[in-house]
């Protein structure tokens, strides 16, 4: 008899299955995790069916049987599919699913030392309002009708909900998180359930643990990153996202490139269970009805260019700099939200429109006070006098800053404090904190209080980014967060910007889903299309009669581009393995 | 252990940065890289030894470059914005230098921080996808051909020896003469030799190797035959199956790429 057997290993995207023969007297069954040789050393592997014959010339024995851990049916052919949509090998997906898992079961009588270090830790008891508790009894009944639903709900609303379906179901619950620090949150939110968490820094005997654990039924409650999604679960009664919009869900940087709730929503229809997407606001879905609980406080929209609005500090509104002054006065503090580091956006010669950019890796420098920083290589350079093309003195800096912004509030409010919140640099104590994307991903916790009497976005476009036809999502997603945050800490909301028309249709949750889902209808973007992405240097040796389609070429991103339908993609699917494993396929569907 | 055993061509023209317009010509050696560079992936490797020729080789003694980093720059080629940094492996070049002179065999260490072409261009391909994997160049020298197979056998047991997965690539061009604007001009003796070469690798026939005809790789100006003779001395007595993946000369230069898929 012979097995084939998928290796759980990284491989390159054309290697699929391996023929190995099964020894006499030793039992192996479909889905039973195995080791087996594989270029000279034993690793493990998945057996995807079992055959009398091969057609391999030469076959090596498998090096041992079963150890213990078997993959069901289901959930391979999931992982199968994931892998197809992905351009990756099974072989990969597998890997990422089943990092940890070695062919050595747990001992009971001698847990890691770090073992607790895996368990949520109990926080004290939150208080919760009694508004969230009836938005949590709105979404029970809805889940009674819709076993899917995107939710539309701040994090402190979320958790209430995780903890009332770990407290009604018997079933196991895996709930995804974007970040660890998240997945710990959460986990610690629902101690008194025991949860196990499952994210990248776990060391790999407790993975070992506690994928066998999961697998068994023994453990409950999941709370972890992608590989919690990816892994087989005995009965799954539940699977929810937190912030199911979050950008570290599916980052392009980590390969393979899982968008984790797309992984989520297949591993919650194939065991038939609840599936909740939650964020401020989900992304669009075409499948997904949506639930919102609340919006949060209605915010000010405040066009900056307005003449009433003029003050001596750019971007900074006569109204904004009122209402920081009102909660300074009233002992409140002020957060503004503000993504963007440095003086300035950029340096550019006004002769020539040259812009410097970073000698050592060619990426755009941060531009600080005396010099430029480049943030992806971290060489320092001196900020030029003159053009380094056409030797201009016209060169100065473009559009503004985050350390421009906190150095006009130390001008116009000398008396308060100015914290500048970006990675690497915390200062929670300030009556006002300026912040980056890094306060709302690493700092802000939920249930936490901040005495903020202002919530203010400096400039809501930021994130109407060209060429991401994401960017109306992300911004009313945006919007969203500070009206909850505005809501829980019963603060002004203020969005200062350029385009009030534009922001004032992305307000309120099931307009903004209804609109943009008939906008990605029109022009077919995900989810009534798929957008596929090719990225290598080889890009020109690409199939021609990859569906015939042309293949647009992204100037910014020098990256390949189609927008395909589902059925161009199933065929399309077919030719991903003949691609080189030096050309990078993403898929936004 | 060693894992993965492969003939590359180190030409710099199989670059798009350095060879834009004519790079298409040389779509099959390409692919073919490409394809090597995945089974070396698939192998996993923790170091690879290649054998190619230093800037600086001494005539009787076969070099081990040792530098931290080596830096791979194509500046030469025209493409100033290439930079590319690796680690040595040091423990397995210390063990190699001490057991090989131990038995005998002519070996110096060098230190060139500016790698080689013959192994920046055939790296470029092959580390691709193994960002941490270190290397260990190695040079051969004007010894015969049999002392150069004898290297090889030599350092074989060390790296059979080895815990480490090593992978093990002869890097370099074949005959400079298979075309009137190739570097040496047109000598059919160019295609002749590298034919026979792509014969005897084919066949991983090691006694056709080191009987080569000697007049062939002179007019042939052959920049390969050495290394492919270092990397037959590390096979010595391990069953391998050889697979040519590509043979061609679009710019006068003979390119093969090729495994030797290990038992």
């Amino acid at each position: 008899m012979f097995a084939k057997a998928y290796p759980i290993l990284r491989l390159p995207r054309r290697f699929t299955v391996f023929d190995y023969a099964i020894p006499e007297g030793t039992s192996v069954s479909v889905g039973d995790v195995i080791q087996i040789p594989f270029r000279h050393r034993t690793v493990l592997g998945v057996v995807k069916s079992i055959t009398e014959s091969t057609s391999e010339k030469r076959v090596l024995d498998i090096t041992s049987g079963s150890i213990g851990f078997t993959i069901p049916e289901i959930d391979l052919a999931r992982i199968e599919t994931i892998a197809s949509e992905l351009g990756q090998s099974i072989s990969s997906i597998l890997n990422v699913a089943y990092e940890g898992l070695n062919p050595y079961p747990p001992s009971k009588d001698f847990p890691s030392r770090r073992n607790n270090e895996n368990i949520g830790h109990s926080k004290a008891s939150p208080k919760i309002d009694l508004e969230t508790i009836a938005s949590v009894h709105t979404v029970i009944d809805r889940l009674k009708t819709d076993r899917t639903i995107a939710l539309a709900c701040d994090d402190e609303t979320f958790c209430v909900l995780a903890h009332a379906i770990c407290k009604t179901t018997t079933n196991q619950v895996v709930i995804l998180a974007p970040r660890e620090r998240d997945a710990r949150l959460i986990a610690g939110m629902l101690s008194q359930f025991v949860p196990s968490i499952l994210t990248g820094k776990i060391p790999p005997r407790d993975r070992n643990r506690i994928l066998r654990s999961w697998r068994n039924g023994d453990t409950r409650i999941l709370v972890g990153t992608r590989q919690s999604v990816l892994a087989a679960a005995q009965s799954l009664g539940a699977v929810l996202v937190y912030q199911s919009g979050c950008e570290d869900h599916g980052s392009p940087l980590r390969n393979p490139h899982i968008d984790s709730v797309r992984v989520a929503e297949a591993l919650a229809q194939s065991a038939n269970s609840i599936f909740v997407s939650a964020d401020v606001f989900p992304t669009p879905s075409a499948t997904l009805p949506l639930l919102v609980t609340n919006d949060g406080t209605d915010p000010a929209l405040v066009d900056v260019v307005h003449k009433g609005e003029n003050s001596p500090y750019p971007l900074m509104s006569q109204t904004l700099l009122e209402s920081i002054k009102l909660a300074l006065q009233s002992q409140k503090r002020v957060l503004l939200s503000f993504n963007r580091k440095g003086v300035a956006k950029r340096m550019e010669c006004k002769a020539c429109g040259h812009v410097p950019f970073c000698g050592t890796c060619g990426s755009l420098p941060m531009v600080r006070l005396d010099d430029l920083l480049c943030t992806a290589c971290g060489t320092e350079m001196w900020r030029p006098t003159t053009c380094p093309a056409c030797g201009s003195p016209k060169i100065g800096l473009k559009s503004i800053g985050g350390a421009k912004i906190a150095d006009d509030l130390h001008k116009a409010f000398p008396e308060a404090t100015i914290g500048h919140i970006q990675k690497g640099r915390i200062d929670h104590n300030a009556n006002i904190i300026l912040a980056t994307e890094f306060f709302f991903s690493s700092v802000i916790e939920p249930f936490a209080t901040y005495n903020f009497g202002v919530v203010a976005e400096i400039l809501g476009d930021l994130s109407f980014t060209p060429g991401d036809y994401r960017g109306a999502e992300i911004t009313a997603r945006k919007i969203a967060r500070l009206r909850h945050l505005a809501y829980r800490e019963h603060a002004e909301c203020i969005i200062q910007t350029l385009t009030r028309d534009r922001l004032q249709s992305l307000l309120g949750a099931e307009y903004v889903n209804r609109v943009e889902l008939e906008a990605r209808k029109k022009y077919s973007l995900p989810p009534f299309g798929i957008v596929v992405e090719f990225e290598g240097e080889t890009k020109e040796t690409l199939p021609i009669e990859i569906g015939n389609r042309i293949l647009v070429r992204d100037d910014a991103t020098h990256r390949l581009y189609a927008k395909i339908d589902h059925e161009t993609f199933i065929i399309w699917q077919k030719l991903f393995p003949t691609i080189p494993d030096s050309i990078k396929i993403r898929v936004s569907e | 252990m060693i894992v993965f055993v492969g003939i590359t061509p180190c030409s710099p023209l199989m670059l798009p940065s350095v060879n834009p317009e004519r790079v298409g010509l040389i779509d099959k050696t390409r692919s073919a890289m490409h394809e090597l560079s995945e089974e070396l992936f698939a192998t996993h490797p923790d170091t690879v030894v290649i054998f190619c020729q230093h800037t600086q080789t001494p005539q009787d003694a076969f070099a081990m470059n040792v530098a931290d980093p080596y830096t791979a720059t194509l500046a030469a080629f025209g493409d100033l914005g290439y930079t590319q940094t690796y680690h040595p492996d040091f423990m397995l070049a210390d063990k190699a230098q001490r057991e090989l002179r131990k038995d005998g065999i002519p070996v110096t260490l060098v230190t060139e921080s500016d790698l080689p072409f013959g192994a920046t261009v055939p790296l470029d391909f092959l580390r691709a996808h193994l960002p941490n994997v270190h290397i260990l160049p190695i040079a051969p020298c004007g010894l015969t051909p049999k002392e150069h197979f004898d290297f090889g056998a030599a350092l074989r047991s060390i790296l059979v020896e080895s815990p480490k997965r090593i992978a093990i690539i002869a890097s370099g061009d074949c005959s400079h003469t298979r075309s009137a604007d190739a570097p040496g001009g047109l000598h059919d003796e160019g295609k002749q030799s590298d034919d026979l070469l792509e014969t005897l690798i084919a066949q991983k026939n090691t006694a056709g190797l080191l009987q080569f005809d000697e007049n062939l790789l002179k007019t042939g100006q052959d920049a390969a035959y050495k290394q492919i003779v270092m990397l037959f001395g590390t096979l010595d007595g391990m069953p391998a199956e050889s697979r040519i993946l590509s043979h061609e000369a679009p710019f006068g230069v003979g390119e093969i790429v090729a495994e030797l898929v290990l038992d």
